[in-house]
């Protein structure tokens, strides 16, 4: 009897919890057959599949730009925390779509990633990249009616080099006001992008501002922006309204800082299914770049729009250069491995189908990507010739290892490796660390043979700076290579002239032909709306042309 | 008493000494370079030997260790974030109070349903009361709390949309914002304490003077909160003190999963960072809690159990009822 009541007991409780937890599907089942054709993509198996989410922008591109300012209140769910507002940050959630609406700076990058003016009127050089002489607008003020002069972002500048955060503000040699509203720039390099970056990291504050403060901006904020942070809860919200004292004619601005919303909240969700869970809710309207397995669940759902767009960064395979690796200096070995993964595996295998391959170690997003590279063959998957080249090579049955972090998406990727290693008889092992552990031994190119990286900076040439350059590290480049030749190639695009198309094709080459390094797999971003809000016009831009909510149109 | 109290509170200095040193020692052997994850991937060799010795890294252990201390005790100066540059003083004071209204909700949750659980198993003793509560404690501690979490969710925000999913809430409406986080986080205290009530009064129940309350006719609803549960408190509140202590550090995975930005989170989160002044700091200000906590237990013991209030009672007063004696 006693047992008779427990096992009743049990059953009522799993009954009762399997209802509970069923269920959430039904709503989007129903709803499949009438899914937005040409915003939304299926999962392909391992067919590649069309990216969508290109079509998505443009049939919102149609729509003519809009300065006509709305008094719609939009709540926004994104999965990156910020503790403080203060100006002076590190680059760790440097990217998150609220400080478009936080801090006005220099320039901007809008939608098409080409920089505009925002605060600064204009900015030329007048030796090579070396030196600028910015001109900001003569009318800028803060929220608390402080008028702002180049003194102000002289001072922005000296104290961001000073604390040392953002090792961008270490190429600043010096930085002098030259008028009230000019100041002259000089930096320590004149690679491309350089000044690109400045522009975007430089924030306009108010220096007596900033000093009035008790907490140094830490919990509130004096504004530059059109918008005036009205609540921050640390690590959970954060909410701006648009000000009415703005100093800016709106037609003047870049589209993607228009303030076209009158109120937009943002909770900041760092657990994946609770953002799906606040969509579903309607306590948000919108989710920017959601995790794969959250997004997914709302294609084909009649109430919701699925935006897909290419990943910034990509996932890379970089082979060591250190002389103890088998694939320092063994380029058969190399592109054999190359030869032997099949890309479309890794999109149907690591991303459900919502990916794309890649053409090169960096992402179509970055700045100086050829898209007539999406023509040419990449290491089409071939396992008959990656055992010939196999067979051609240096290699001895040695075991290689594959260095990568512990997240979820690297360690799965390096398994999905090894899996393609041991199809092509390659003994190897995986070395999955902590990503505290991973940073400090990545450079170290003795210390593995292949190493999993997500890498993916404004620029090409910032790219092959921070990951082929010899000079950039104590032990050579970022896997202890000391390749000059192409070193040599590499310093050529790096000035404002020498970042042409041709000195571009060159470097894309030899990286191709050494097989130094190999551009693997392209996961896509999520972003994704409900119906219900009304949204007509999705506008992006900034530093990751994310789709910027207080600058898009609602009907 | 007041004698007690200030000696625990001294006691408490060595403690938190210790745990300083302690802890800043582990985290000087953890793997990871800090100049490396502020500057993140795009920095040089320069950049990040710089950074080193702005962050006093180069120097030697014992010199960094004295100027910790030094900050820490006679400055109560816990630095600032390393990634973020924020003052961790004021990040605890505007964490600290949500892990704590947190706790004590789950506290209250867990507390007020077991210990009545366990009343009604002990005086029902093998019958069906006993059995079904038995197996409800069994449940409780059997369920992990992020499972919980998720069904709670979907129960009460999706389908019933009664009470939010995530975030936090200002004023008495945002305590809200803490009942589905308390339910998913106190299962596992309210099993225990459900078995920790039934074990003790089972042990008082059968006590002669229970029997003696009983022959002169108390009621028996009296007899067992009056006279049985008095006496079998002191167990529930040891459980209770451990309970609070351990949900003090922060329920890392009921603040994940409801974004609710509480010490477990930031401390979790310093630590993938090698954020180590964080961390530090984050493991003093939860030394000192957990220290106040115990001294409230035992505060509690002497306000239930009057002979251990005579233990505490200075020497002077002893001496006093000994002399009226």
């Amino acid at each position: 009897m006693r047992k008779k009541v427990l096992a009743l007991l049990l059953c009522a409780a799993m009954t009762a919890s399997v209802l509970t937890g069923c269920g959430g599907k039904a709503d989007n089942a129903g709803s499949t057959a009438g899914g937005e054709s040409g915003t939304t993509q299926e999962a392909s198996g391992t067919e590649q599949a069309e990216p969508a989410g290109e079509s998505a922008v443009q049939e919102t591109a149609q729509v003519e730009p809009s300065t006509t300012l709305s008094d719609k209140e939009v709540n926004i769910g994104y999965g990156t925390v910020i503790d403080s507002l203060t100006p002076f940050r590190a680059n760790v959630a440097n990217d998150s779509p609220y400080f478009v609406q936080l801090y006005e700076t220099l320039g901007v990058l809008d939608g098409n990633r080409e920089m505009q003016p925002y605060a600064a009127k204009s900015w030329e050089t007048s030796d090579d990249g070396f030196t600028y002489t910015i001109e900001i607008w003569d009318t800028i003020s803060d929220s608390a009616g402080n008028k702002i002069t180049a003194a102000d972002i002289v001072w922005f500048i000296e104290e961001s080099k000073a604390r040392a955060l953002k090792p961008i503000f270490a190429k600043v040699d010096s930085v002098t006001q030259t008028g009230d509203y000019t100041l002259e720039l000089k930096l320590t390099d004149n690679k491309f992008g350089t000044i690109d970056t400045i522009l975007m990291d430089v924030f306009v504050v108010s220096k007596a501002a900033f000093e009035a403060s008790s907490d140094e901006f830490g919990s509130s904020v004096v504004s530059t922006s059109p918008y005036v942070c009205t609540e921050f809860t640390a690590s959970a919200s954060i909410s701006f309204e648009r000000r009415d004292d703005y100093w800016q004619d709106i037609e003047n601005l870049p589209e993607c800082v228009r303030p076209l919303q009158k109120k937009v909240n943002y909770k900041l969700i760092t657990e994946a299914s609770q953002l799906g869970i606040a969509l579903e809710t309607g306590e948000i309207d919108m989710a920017i770049n959601i995790a794969t397995e959250t997004g997914s669940q709302f294609v084909d759902n009649d109430n919701f729009v699925v935006d897909l767009s290419d990943g910034r960064s990509g996932w890379q395979v970089f082979f060591s250069g250190a002389d103890t690796s088998p694939a320092a200096n063994d380029v058969k070995l190399r592109q054999a491995i190359c030869y032997g993964i099949d890309a479309q595996g890794l999109i149907a295998g690591l991303c459900s189908g919502y990916a794309t391959q890649m053409w090169d170690v960096c992402s179509p997003f970055t700045v100086g990507f050829n898209e007539n590279w999406k023509n040419e063959s990449y290491y089409d998957y071939d396992l008959e010739k990656a055992k010939a080249l196999l067979a051609e090579s240096d290699y001895n049955g040695e075991t290689l290892t594959i260095l990568s972090s512990s997240s979820a998406t690297a360690s799965r990727l390096a398994q999905l490796l090894q899996n393609y290693l041991v199809a092509m008889d390659i003994k190897c092992e995986v070395n999955s660390v902590d990503m505290a552990l991973y940073t400090s031994i990545r450079l170290d190119g003795t210390q593995y043979d292949m190493v999993i990286n997500t890498v993916g900076e404004y620029s090409l040439a910032d790219n092959w700076s921070i990951r082929f350059d010899p000079a950039a590290y104590a032990t050579g480049d970022a896997t202890s290579r000391h390749d000059y030749d192409l070193a040599e190639l590499i310093y050529k695009t790096w000035t404002l002239d020498g970042f042409t198309e041709e000195n571009i094709n060159e470097v894309h080459e030899y990286l191709k032909e050494s097989a130094i390094a190999y551009g693997l797999v392209n996961p896509q971003l999520f972003t994704v709306w409900s119906k219900a809000s009304g949204l007509s016009k999705a506008v992006t831009g900034a530093r990751r042309n994310y789709i910027v909510p207080s600058a898009c149109q609602f009907e | 008493m007041l004698r007690y109290i200030v000696k625990r509170l001294l006691w408490m200095i060595p403690i938190i000494l210790g745990v300083t040193i302690l802890v800043f020692t582990m985290m000087i052997f953890c793997p990871g370079d800090p100049a490396e994850i502020i500057l993140g991937s795009t920095a040089m060799e320069a950049d990040l030997a710089a950074k080193r010795v702005e962050l006093g890294l180069d120097k030697p252990y014992l010199i960094r260790l004295a100027t910790y201390i030094s900050d820490v005790f006679f400055h109560f100066d816990l630095g600032v974030s390393w990634i973020t540059n924020v003052d961790i003083m004021s990040t605890i004071a505007d964490r600290m109070p949500r892990t704590l209204i947190l706790a004590v909700v789950t506290l209250v949750i867990a507390f007020g349903l077991g210990i009545p659980l366990g009343i009604t198993a002990a005086t029902h003793q093998n019958k069906w009361q006993d059995h079904v509560s038995m197996v409800l404690a069994l449940i409780g501690v059997a369920i992990p709390n992020f499972w919980l979490a998720l069904l709670l969710i979907i129960l009460f925000s999706v389908k019933l949309g009664w009470l939010p999913a995530m975030g936090v809430g200002t004023g008495l409406a945002g305590i809200q914002y803490y009942i589905l986080p308390a339910l998913a986080n106190c299962a596992g205290a309210l099993a225990n304490s459900a078995r920790q009530t039934r074990s003790a009064m089972l042990d008082v129940i059968r006590a002669d003077y229970i029997t003696t309350a009983r022959s002169k006719g108390v009621a028996e609803r009296q007899v067992i909160i009056k006279h049985a549960l008095k006496n079998a408190l002191l167990p529930i509140i040891t459980t209770m003190g451990i309970s609070f202590g351990r949900m003090l550090g922060g329920a890392m995975i009921i603040e994940t999963i409801f974004s609710l930005p509480g010490m477990g989170s930031y401390i979790i989160g310093a630590v993938n960072n090698r954020d180590y002044p964080i961390v530090q700091g984050g493991s003093i200000m939860l030394a000192i809690a957990f220290s106040i906590a115990m001294l409230l237990i035992d505060l509690l013991y002497a306000a239930v159990d009057p002979r251990i209030k005579a233990q505490y009672a200075s020497s002077k007063k002893r001496k006093k009822v000994k002399a009226v004696a």
